[in-house]
């Protein structure tokens, strides 16, 4: 990402985050290690669409993204709701990915998702953002659906990893020490500024 | 095979203990009744359990599977649902506003809905001793309703960059804007700390500065005796051979249990106490218990809650401060000549990355490049959030889905809503005023996301058991014993956000049912 705060380092501020919060975010960045629901290609492949998804090349990010999708599904904790049209998570992932590589197949001759050249990944996400993409197994299950609970997951870990919230110039957790210039204009000292400013 | 983890028969039991059943504890406890609160989650910690983390703290929302369908599918979970002791509001953002008067005549007035059973004058005294006892901060001259302040405690002061452009932009447009009445301290108060401005306030509040039941009136209804048991998710309540509620079964550790009482009070929000009256159906009541009107789970109500997004050439740094210090009711009544009845409340609404880039990401499917340039430009937008009232319809409903069946073998709620044709005229106008807000302030308008906030109705109170499930003082038309008291009593949505008319319909009842038992009519 480009960004408008090169310089700045959330993380220089976490000798102030209460320690229940830093514990959290320390463990967030470590490698999660070895997948506990998804299969080895399955998360190679998941990893490979979120890069096209995310516009992210770096692999610890990458990593700790579908670490972390692959760590909630093995939870199973509990969905909350879901649209009554779809199959339960962990299901609509498993096909979801399978679904991915058929129209991969479909669309490039046979070839599979990581594969494929970067514009022809895209293709295939575009495929599956308008609804229609080649493929069985989207005869049972809404494409467009899958993309958009895809790019939610992955969108809702990758904001919040410590690397992006600097990029986005976030200065992140403020207890117990708050945010005191929260007017108009304010900055506190250990906010992002903009070079120059 | 229910076996008892306490013999001791309760006066009253309470199922949930959210804002309503936060409040109907405290009162029912010092009034010198036995209450037992049966909660579905834990009882939370601040200081250890949570964490200055939005995703995290997704936690504090309710997680058991439920499915949403309809022409407008609802996002449910931490978005309007709470889970464990404090219940909603322990997220919640912490708005204080009333309803206004015409919120409970809205058939008399605008020929459509029904009236409340009630009127604001029923209530004044209750929102009243709720807003001392809870100590919102407001303005001194609150420009909109019945009442027009002083609050308890003074205004915030100041208010966050994004409060600041709204009220600007209002200011130019000769709309009238106010610092919004909150939940939330602006001075020590007991011995609970004003606000630091964190941000965090959907995420559980840390320093205790945001009111939530789980820290006020729990404790409050603790010391007066009553017994909050967390982690106990009641499946049924049971009736006699004399057409009245005998107790409760609930689950706790996977066992079964059951609650003996004399009274029971549901508390368990929008979706849930429906779904426990429909689950709870037996020979008397084969439709679901309390239901021979038919109108439990009926007339679902959210509030639509469009969020417009305008980007700055400076930065607004949308994560500082209580999301919401600043709002105007200038669109609230119902005006001839804009289309459509009813209105809306705008705030001025902060937002962390997560919620940020995941809503605009989904609405707008941005991926890729144009993700990162949103990412990028964060800093530089503000954003105003819609709460709009949504009429009742009574094929927006809870039912149970005759195939799903959760961890205790109960079947899951189906969540059924879609918008009708006044309500998306009135978001219309309510986004359309957004842009010219931000527009005037001096930004570009570039995102609406259409969203919802809050849930009512299910179980509205009325006059008439053929078209109501509960009176005016939330008892229900068909079991004397039996009271439902949360959101899901709402006749109507209002236009702004509830847990005072929630907390103040609590009250009430909690005033009321003394006075009934006295009188031997429970
Ligand atoms: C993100 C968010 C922001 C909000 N912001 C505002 C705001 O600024 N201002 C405002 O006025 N309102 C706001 N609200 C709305 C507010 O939270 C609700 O109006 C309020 O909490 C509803 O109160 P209730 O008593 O009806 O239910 P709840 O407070 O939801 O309590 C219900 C409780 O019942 C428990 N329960 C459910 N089923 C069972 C069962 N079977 N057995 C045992 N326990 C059970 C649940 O776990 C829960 O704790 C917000 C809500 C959310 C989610
Ligand atoms: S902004 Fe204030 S009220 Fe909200 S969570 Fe932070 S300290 Fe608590």
């Amino acid at each position: 990402m480009q960004s408008f705060y090169p310089q700045f380092d959330m993380l220089q501020n976490s000798d102030h985050w209460d320690e229940y919060t830093a514990r959290l975010i320390r463990k967030r960045m470590i490698e999660p290690g070895k997948p506990r629901f998804l299969a080895e290609q399955e998360l190679e492949l998941l990893k490979k669409v979120c890069s096209r998804l995310l516009g992210e090349e770096n692999g610890d990010r990458l990593a700790q993204v579908v670490g972390h999708i692959d760590h909630k599904l093995a939870d199973n904790i509990g969905e909350g709701y879901r649209k009554a049209n779809l199959p339960e998570e962990r299901i609509l992932f498993r096909n979801g990915l399978t679904g991915i590589n058929e129209t991969a197949k479909g669309l490039f001759q046979g070839k599979e998702f990581p594969d494929l050249k970067p514009e022809e990944q895209d293709r295939v996400l575009t495929e599956m953002a308008g609804g229609q993409p080649p493929g069985a197994i989207w005869q049972g299950l809404p494409a467009k659906d899958f993309f958009k609970i895809l790019l939610r997951e992955a969108v809702e870990i990758y904001c919040s990893l410590p690397g992006v919230w600097s990029q986005m110039g976030y200065a992140g957790p403020a207890y117990p020490r708050g945010y005191v210039r929260i007017e108009l204009g304010g900055v506190d000292p250990w906010e992002a500024v903009r070079d120059g400013e | 095979m229910v076996s008892k983890q306490d013999n001791q028969p309760a006066d009253v039991c309470i199922v949930g203990a959210g804002a309503a059943g936060g409040v109907l504890a405290k009162k029912l406890a010092e009034a010198g009744f036995k209450v037992v609160v049966l909660e579905a989650g834990p009882h939370w910690d601040p200081q250890n359990d949570w964490t200055s983390d939005e995703l995290d703290m997704k936690k504090l929302g309710w997680r058991e599977l439920r499915l949403v369908d309809g022409k407008d599918p609802l996002r449910l979970g931490h978005n309007n649902s709470g889970f464990g002791v404090g219940g909603g509001t322990c997220h919640f953002t912490g708005v204080a506003l009333r309803f206004h008067e015409s919120d409970f005549e809205v058939k008399t007035r605008d020929g459509v809905a029904e009236d409340w059973p009630i009127k604001y004058k029923d209530l004044e005294p209750y929102y009243h001793q709720i807003e001392q006892e809870i100590a919102v901060s407001g303005p001194r001259d609150f420009p909109w309703g019945a009442f027009r302040g002083p609050y308890p405690q003074p205004e915030r002061n100041p208010v966050s960059a994004n409060a600041e452009v709204f009220m600007i932009g209002c200011e130019r447009l000769g709309i009238r804007s106010s610092v919004t009445p909150v939940a939330i301290l602006s001075a020590p108060y007991n011995d609970r700390p004003p606000c630091t401005n964190r941000g965090f306030c959907n995420q559980g509040c840390k320093p205790n500065a945001k009111f939530s039941t789980l820290i006020t009136y729990i404790p409050q209804a603790q010391r007066a005796g009553a017994k909050v048991l967390p982690n106990c998710m009641v499946t049924k309540v049971n009736l006699d051979n004399n057409g009245k509620v005998s107790g409760v079964t609930y689950v706790h550790d996977g066992q079964e249990y059951e609650q003996r009482t004399r009274v029971v009070i549901l508390s368990a929000f929008v979706i849930e106490t429906p779904r426990l009256l429909l689950n709870s159906a037996c020979p008397q009541f084969p439709n679901g218990l309390a239901n021979t009107s038919g109108m439990v789970g009926k007339n679902l109500m959210p509030h639509s809650s469009h969020d417009v997004y305008a980007y700055f050439d400076r930065e607004i740094r949308l994560y500082k401060g209580t999301p919401v210090l600043a709002s105007t009711q200038d669109f609230y009544e119902t005006e001839p000549g804009r289309g459509f009845v009813r209105g809306y409340t705008i705030h001025a609404h902060g937002s962390r990355p997560v919620a940020f880039g995941r809503a605009i990401a989904n609405q707008y499917l941005l991926w890729g490049k144009a993700l990162q340039d949103l990412l990028r430009d964060y800093n530089f937008y503000a954003r105003l959030t819609l709460v709009g009232e949504v009429l009742p319809n009574p094929n927006n409903q809870v039912a149970l889905d005759p195939n799903l069946k959760d961890r205790h073998g109960l079947p899951v709620p189906k969540v059924t809503f879609g918008y009708g044709d006044n309500d998306l005229k009135l978001i219309a106008h309510g986004v359309e005023k957004c842009k010219e807000i931000l527009a005037a302030a001096g930004g570009e308008p570039r995102y609406v996301v259409a969203d919802t906030a809050h849930l009512h109705g299910t179980c509205r109170m009325g006059n008439d058991p053929k078209t109501s499930v509960v009176n005016g003082f939330c008892q229900s038309h068909d079991i004397p014993n039996l009271f439902i008291c949360d959101a899901s009593v709402f006749v109507t949505s209002g236009g702004a956000n509830p847990t005072m008319t929630v907390m103040a319909l609590a009250a009430r009842t909690a005033d009321y049912i003394p006075k009934a038992m006295g009188r031997r009519e429970i």
